[in-house]
């Protein structure tokens, strides 16, 4: 799960957590002016974005799946 | 279409978290240009954005004492220490302590408004800390104070390559994380402050500092810096509170370590461990913890629990108003957890990730040549956890010496390297090196097959975290998990592929912690004896008549070369001494 949700109703495109973000998961959508999450894979639950953001419009769930090894590469 | 920018600067700094920032701010104070440059958001970057906060000023009025400081440097670290950096680091705290107040950020007040001063209860060290807050909370005031001043700063631009001409340090060159674009910097001097590393993704580590990757070794290692220290770096043993697979990332930080009743598994019932536990902890049973925690699963008696019934009240209560001060309760409560109602916990002692927090501080890493922050690469100086300045030996002595050495090594780094630069001509570069540079840098993204980042990291974190690897280490499993780390190096690292320029980070990433656990491994084979947090089952004791010595790591032709380096015989204690006074503490099977 990671980060789960971004209120698109909440945010107002700030890009605040886009900064925040050390793994560089969330990105701006520039045509909607909104905070999107990209990368939710790398997400580490560290949840600055959600502490940083003056609009209280994300939401970082508690726990994250990791994958089972495949042989092949991907 | 990438673009490429061309930056040219007096100093150029590389990582902005606390030792970075201090080398920013302080050699541009001294009046030559300055860049710094992170691959992610300065202020949101660097272990320092994950760090507890605890600061060890050293202030002599308040009636500490400079020498008790460096004791438990050296005693903790087994004498491995470099005194001279040890002093340093120590009485320069207060400067640097200073310069927090200077810049707006704001030590913790007690209740009677004076400043907070206070010792963490357990495992910690006998030593006094400030607490500045989380890391993400003080680092903003950083920032502010190096824009202030005229640093010019570039965010979320990763450094691959350093640039050398003749042997001199001139610059580095990289790529943005975002837009991919090509960027090289010409510099006079150089400052390294990268931080140490990690593994990438893992829920539940030491701190969430995924994104540390050892890049600043790793690019120094390749242009011929001798890197030592790396036989100390270990895994990470962390109680956070958690339930199942769900995480809340409070460190509990061992308050009950010493507290549990012996209805429960594990630490109680490990005699020697406890004895040395008992006498110990406050001087320094973090790393005691972690290795006899893991010699207990290795006897078969794990997994080890997590238990608050016994902490302590004004434990707990510390533990809560942590908690509280970092506005981090929510995590607490999404995952249905309350502290103050006790209990044992479930897969809470993790043993895993954070290869290198056992020893940052400035005991691992680009070797110094000097109290200046120099390296073997004229031109290039070292600041933080990437730095190995010897401030702190084998082991981490007690919470609160990191950020100080971060601190002091990156204030002194930031001077030194802008007087060199104040005395040195630039040499430009001519543009020549371009074509293989962004061959090398754009590889990953130019493979139509090959290996995911996400997949090798996935197989190195395999192979290295099991407790057998690093924490009860043998010379067979070493050397059988070096062979598969070699393969990853060797075809895996060579095959990377990165779909954008998010990936193609990754990819860099990934390939310098390959690097970084070969030299691990390395190291840990060479150091044939058990010091601070190296710990061998196969050679259990320490060996001062054949290794009272540093392991040092040189590139030659693309093969690691490992050198023993003796150290000054009088750094050690008085031979009198018995091995039990010399060395009070029993690594598992020592007898």
């Amino acid at each position: 799960m990671s980060i789960e949700r971004i209120d698109e109703d909440l945010c107002t495109g700030c890009g605040t957590c886009t900064d925040s973000c050390p793994m560089d998961v969330i990105r701006m959508d520039d045509a909607r002016g909104k905070a999107t999450i990209r990368y939710p894979e790398d997400c580490t639950l560290c949840a600055i974005c959600e502490i940083d953001c003056p609009e209280h419009a994300i939401y970082v769930g508690p726990s994250k799946e990791t994958q089972v090894t495949t042989c092949w590469g991907l | 279409m990438s673009s490429q920018i061309d930056a040219e600067t007096d100093v150029l700094v590389i990582g902005g978290g606390m030792a970075g920032l201090f080398a920013a701010i302080k050699a541009r104070e001294e009046g030559v240009d300055v860049i710094l440059v992170d691959k992610n958001y300065v202020s949101k970057s660097g272990s320092t954005a994950f760090a507890e906060g605890d600061y060890s000023v050293c202030n002599p009025e308040w009636g500490h004492d400079v020498r008790a400081w460096m004791n438990q440097a050296t005693v903790v670290g087994e004498y491995l220490n470099n005194p001279e950096w040890t002093e340093i680091t120590v009485r320069e705290s207060l400067d640097r302590y200073n310069d927090f107040l200077a810049w707006g950020v704001k030590p913790k007040e007690a209740s009677d408004g004076s400043v907070l001063r206070f010792r963490r209860p357990v495992g910690f060290g006998p030593l006094e800390c400030c607490f500045l807050g989380r890391g993400w909370t003080f680092l903003p005031a950083m920032r502010r104070q190096a824009e202030k001043v005229g640093v010019r700063i570039i965010d979320r631009v990763m450094i691959t390559d350093l640039l050398t001409r003749d042997g001199t340090a001139v610059g580095a060159a990289g790529f943005h994380g975002r837009t991919g674009d090509f960027y090289r910097f010409e510099a006079k001097a150089t400052v390294m402050s990268t931080g140490n590393g990690t593994f990438r993704n893992v829920p539940g580590a030491m701190g969430p500092v995924g994104f540390l990757s050892y890049d600043g070794e790793s690019m120094a290692y390749r242009c011929g810096a001798r890197i030592g220290g790396k036989e100390f770096a270990n895994t990470g043993a962390t109680g956070f509170a958690a339930q199942k697979n769900e995480t809340a990332r409070v460190d509990l930080r061992g308050k009950a370590f010493n507290t549990i009743p012996a209805k429960y598994p594990g630490w109680v019932s490990y005699g020697p461990a406890i004895s040395f536990t008992n006498s110990y902890v406050d001087a320094e049973g973090y790393e005691t913890n972690r290795i006899t925690a893991a010699n207990t699963i290795h006897e078969g008696r794990g997994p080890i629990y997590w238990n608050l019934d016994g902490a302590r009240p004004e434990d707990l209560e510390a533990t809560l108003r942590d908690i509280k001060d970092s506005k981090t309760e929510f995590r607490l409560e999404r995952v249905g957890l309350d502290l103050t109602k006790g209990g044992l916990f479930t897969g809470v002692l993790r043993l895993e990730s954070a290869p290198g927090h056992s020893i940052f501080g400035g005991g691992t890493g680009i070797s110094s040549t000097g109290t200046d922050c120099t390296t073997d690469i004229p031109g290039l100086y070292g600041a933080g956890d990437v730095y190995q300045s010897k401030a702190i030996g084998a082991s981490y002595p007690a919470f609160g010496f990191a950020l100080r050495n971060a601190s002091v090594t990156g204030a002194r780094a930031g001077r030194a390297a802008a007087q060199f630069a104040s005395k040195t001509r630039r040499i430009p570069l001519d543009g020549k090196e371009v074509p293989e540079l962004k061959e090398a840098i754009y590889a990953p993204m130019e493979r139509t097959g090959g290996f995911s980042p996400d997949w090798a990291e996935q197989q190195l974190y395999n192979l290295m975290v099991p407790y057998y690897v690093l924490l009860v280490k043998h010379g067979d499993r070493l050397a059988a998990t070096l062979t598969m780390v070699r393969f990853l190096k060797n075809h895996v690292a060579p095959k990377l592929t990165a779909r954008d320029a998010h990936e193609l980070r990754l990819a860099h990433e990934t390939r310098n912690r390959i690097l970084s656990m070969e030299m691990i491994l390395s190291s840990a084979i060479f150091r044939t004896e058990s010091r601070g947090s190296h710990y061998r089952e196969d050679c259990p004791g320490r060996d001062d008549a054949n290794w009272f010595a540093d392991v040092k790591i040189s590139n030659r032709g693309g093969e690691m070369e490992l050198v023993k380096e003796p150290l000054p015989s009088e750094w050690l204690p008085d031979a009198a001494l018995t091995y039990r006074e010399r060395y009070p503490r029993r690594f598992p099977g020592e007898g």
